[in-house]
């Protein structure tokens, strides 16, 4: 297959190899981070957050500033605020987040239809532009990764039963508030920081879907976390080798492969793993 | 007078901006009602699946050269279906696992979208092209929305009751599968007639927030069916004619006035909103 | 004068500005098992709540071994290890990755940051050991999403006893238990309770063993209205006192089937 022939000269490129390396990070830190997320059922809370930091984008253009150092700071702070409004209105959580990211969605489209330079060319913000990922991207990448692995490994017991029950865990002698402040402002962090490599409209998945997959096949807490780590990355890596032979866009390229991980998970559990 | 009525009537003299009119307020009307449906029945997460959900249905009809309709409707549903095994065979929450499928599904679109349309198109699909509709996706959105609007009509009795208590829904003999099905099927066609005026990624916005305002405003369903479409339709002409004046996108102005509209209401609401509650603790 | 391991005195806890506990309070003596009783919605469940430190109280003292709670709901590091909580339901969604025996290694580590791997040795001693008083031992590798409601509830009771406490509170901990799994876990936490020196604090709707195993009764109904022995307590006019007039209590005589 000329598809598969073309392989080491595509590995053999720069720019390719900082992709790769930039979406194993990217996927593993989504798949350590959403494994945490999914069970404490804060995924569609990532959605909201990554169809919002479109607006923290278009924000940081409409300023003329670099939108990814824009990004962070405004993905945080949105978070702290949707945190504040979910816990105190009495709409259901769904409708509010929906209504909370249609409006960051509509305001930033608003605002680049008003920026001539993005009319229309809003494609790499929407579905990840990896293949532009930078040797500081990577690091701070890398950084946040480390930071996020220390802060499970030290917090493992914390985050495990405040999963189970609040109550629990406070009784317990879990700080139960400043734990949730400290994991939505890391998944805040991780979230703008993977725009890059999966864009906007997909972040969801990448903390999602891997996390799904390894909670049908593993047993142990501790493989649980790894397996989504491990899946997240190799996932995120196949589909990027996929989206670099095919020419198509990586974000989507990526989610296809690991909604297809996720089904192989499913047919695995069912004929192997006894629940 | 004239130089009031001016900004207002001088659009309305060219034929697009009357089109852009005409579809956005019968879309409108559409996605209100069933938004209604939508708020009783708990469906803002579904909503947002199967809006999703419908691109690779899309996306599919038009390389084959089939109607847009008929791939959301096999997609939506089909989506749905989906989900329902998956979360039959596994214990992972609803909840997780339709954000699992219609993200997958919605990355499955993209994918195809990029091998079959041209980059123009795939941002008309996405954020909608009231501005620049075309004869053909006008009669086909025109043809949708009155189907839906007129099922709607037929059998709002039993689909009020089957989404405000299903379990007495059934007792009195309604099939409340057939319901939950034909209810998903309305979701999905109406994606699509608002894939014309808002693309698919906004129309959640027009699935949700009309019935949130009307349901903060009035505690009767009737009422609260016509204060969404008053809401929906009064955003839609906004929209139109703010991203008119500012040469700005349609759908974000659409779903901006939107909001501000449900933010008003939220805060200021005779009984449910904000400051009506603080004062009578 | 016996010890006394929790002191309460004034609590006053409001919710939307209205007070649903009123200047209660009542001390535990050492070893003993206090039961709270009161109509749903008598603020049982709160009392607990502010006493655990999980719900801001407007006003009360609270100590534990002498020591004061503090107003954000923190005890002193000296007695922060001493406190037990068996909530009315723990439900567990869907298949969750966390074995029996790494559920109780949770109940035996430290709140706080702490490398997973550190002071391995006797704390695998003492999970076999709790497991094993709690008759869990069968159970170890399960997953706590593969138990049904009785095993679930012995595995919680060994989370509490994994590690030596003073206090234990329940909260309704027989709620959806049925009769045989109810009946064994009465039984296991009374052995408990007695090697342990476990001071108890329960909410309970069971008036019956209440009657039989309590020490202490506690009346509450946003207000302490009659606290002390249970055949003090108890007493059918205390309870329509209590529960309103129309309530006629009924004594079970515990006769088997013919």
């Amino acid at each position: 297959m000329a598809a598969v022939e073309a392989l080491p000269a595509l590995l053999a490129l720069p720019f390719m190899q900082r992709a790769l390396l930039g979406g194993l990070l990217t996927g593993a830190l989504g798949g350590l981070l959403g494994s945490v997320a999914v069970l404490r059922q804060l995924s569609f809370f990532s959605d909201a957050l990554g169809h919002s930091a479109l607006l923290g984008i278009s924000l940081g253009i409409l300023l003329g500033v670099n939108p990814t150092l824009v990004l962070v700071p405004f993905a945080v702070l949105f978070a702290l605020l949707v945190n504040q409004l979910v816990q105190r209105s009495r709409l259901p959580t769904d409708a509010l987040l929906n209504i909370v990211y249609s409006t960051s969605l509509a305001l930033a489209v608003l605002a680049l239809s008003l920026v001539d330079t993005y009319r229309g060319n809003i494609q790499p913000l929407l579905f990840g532009d990896i293949l532009g990922i930078s040797w500081p991207d990577l690091w701070v990448i890398a950084g946040l990764s480390v930071l996020a692995l220390g802060y499970l490994i030290v917090s493992l017991r914390a985050q495990v039963l405040v999963i189970l029950s609040d109550d629990l865990a406070g009784a317990f002698g879990v700080q139960i508030s400043a734990h949730r402040l400290a994991f939505i402002v890391l998944l805040a962090v991780v979230v703008a920081v993977s725009i890059k490599a999966v864009g906007v409209l997909l972040i969801s998945a990448f903390v999602v879907i891997p996390a799904c997959a390894a909670r049908l096949v593993s047993r142990r807490f501790s493989s649980y976390v790894l397996t989504s780590v491990l899946l997240g990355g190799s996932c995120a890596v196949l589909g990027l080798l996929g989206s670099g032979l095919t020419n198509l866009p990586s974000g989507p390229c990526v989610v296809v492969v690991q909604f297809a991980g996720f089904l192989l998970a499913l047919l695995w559990s069912r004929l192997v793993v006894r629940t | 007078m004239d130089l009031l009525l001016a900004p207002l009537l001088q659009p309305m003299e060219m034929v697009f901006m009357q089109r852009a009119l005409a579809i956005g307020v019968v879309v409108a009307v559409v996605c209100a009602v069933l938004s209604c449906f939508m708020t009783l029945k708990g469906w803002a997460l579904m909503g947002d699946a199967v809006s999703h959900a419908v691109l690779p249905g899309v996306v599919i009809a038009y390389a084959l050269g089939l109607p847009f309709a008929l791939g959301a409707f096999v997609f939506g549903v089909g989506s749905v279906g989906v989900i329902g095994t998956i979360k039959q065979h596994t214990r992972v929450k609803e909840d997780t696992v339709i954000g699992l499928v219609f993200t997958g599904f919605f990355a499955l679109g993209l994918v195809l979208i990029s091998k079959i349309r041209s980059s123009v198109d795939l941002t008309h699909i996405l954020f909608g092209n009231l501005l620049g509709i075309t004869d053909a996706d006008l009669v086909q959105t025109l043809v949708i929305s009155a189907v839906c609007l007129l099922v709607l009509l037929l059998l709002r009795r039993d689909l009020l009751l089957f989404c405000f208590d299903p379990t007495h829904a059934r007792t009195i003999g309604l099939n409340t599968g057939v319901l939950h099905y034909l209810l998903l099927t309305l979701v999905s066609l109406t994606a699509v007639a608002g894939l014309q005026t808002v693309g698919i990624i906004l129309v959640v916005a027009m699935l949700v927030t009309p019935g949130a305002t009307a349901y903060l405003l009035s505690d009767r369903f009737d009422r609260m069916t016509w204060l969404a479409v008053l809401s929906a339709v009064s955003a839609t002409v906004l929209g139109i004619y703010a991203s008119y004046w500012f040469d700005a996108s349609t759908a974000g102005c659409i779903v901006v006035v939107q909001t501000l509209q449900f933010l008003l209401v939220m805060v200021l609401a005779p009984r449910h909103g904000l400051l009506a509650r603080r004062r009578s603790p | 004068m016996a010890e006394l391991v929790l002191q309460v005195r004034g609590l006053r806890v409001l919710r939307d500005g209205v007070p649903v506990v009123d200047d209660v309070s009542f001390a535990l003596p050492a070893e003993s098992d206090t039961a709270l009783v009161g109509p749903n919605g008598a603020g049982k469940s709160t009392v607990v709540a502010a006493v655990l430190g999980l719900l801001p109280r407007q006003a009360g003292d609270v100590r534990l071994l002498g020591q004061p709670l503090s107003p954000q709901g923190r005890w002193p590091r000296s007695v922060r290890t001493q406190v037990a909580y068996l909530p009315q339901s723990l439900a567990v969604e869907g298949r969750f990755p966390l074995t029996v025996r790494d559920f109780v290694g949770f109940g035996f580590d430290p709140a706080g940051p702490r490398w997973p791997w550190s002071g391995a040795a006797g704390r695998r001693q003492a999970i076999e050991r709790a497991l094993e008083r709690t008759q869990c031992s069968a159970l170890s590798a399960r997953l706590i999403s593969e138990l049904s409601g009785g095993q679930w509830k012995r595995v919680q009771l060994a989370f509490c006893v994994v590690r030596p406490r003073r206090l234990l509170v329940l909260d309704e901990a027989q709620a959806g238990l049925d009769a045989p799994s109810s009946e064994r876990f009465q039984q296991l936490l009374l052995d408990l309770r007695r090697q342990e020196g476990w001071t108890v604090l329960q909410v309970s709707h069971d008036l019956e063993m209440v009657r039989r195993s309590c020490d202490q009764v506690l009346c509450l109904n946003r207000q302490l209205r009659c606290s002390g022995s249970p055949d003090h307590a108890l007493s059918a006019q205390r309870l329509a006192e209590l529960y309103g007039p129309g309530y006629v209590p009924y004594q079970h005589h515990h006769a088997p089937l013919p």
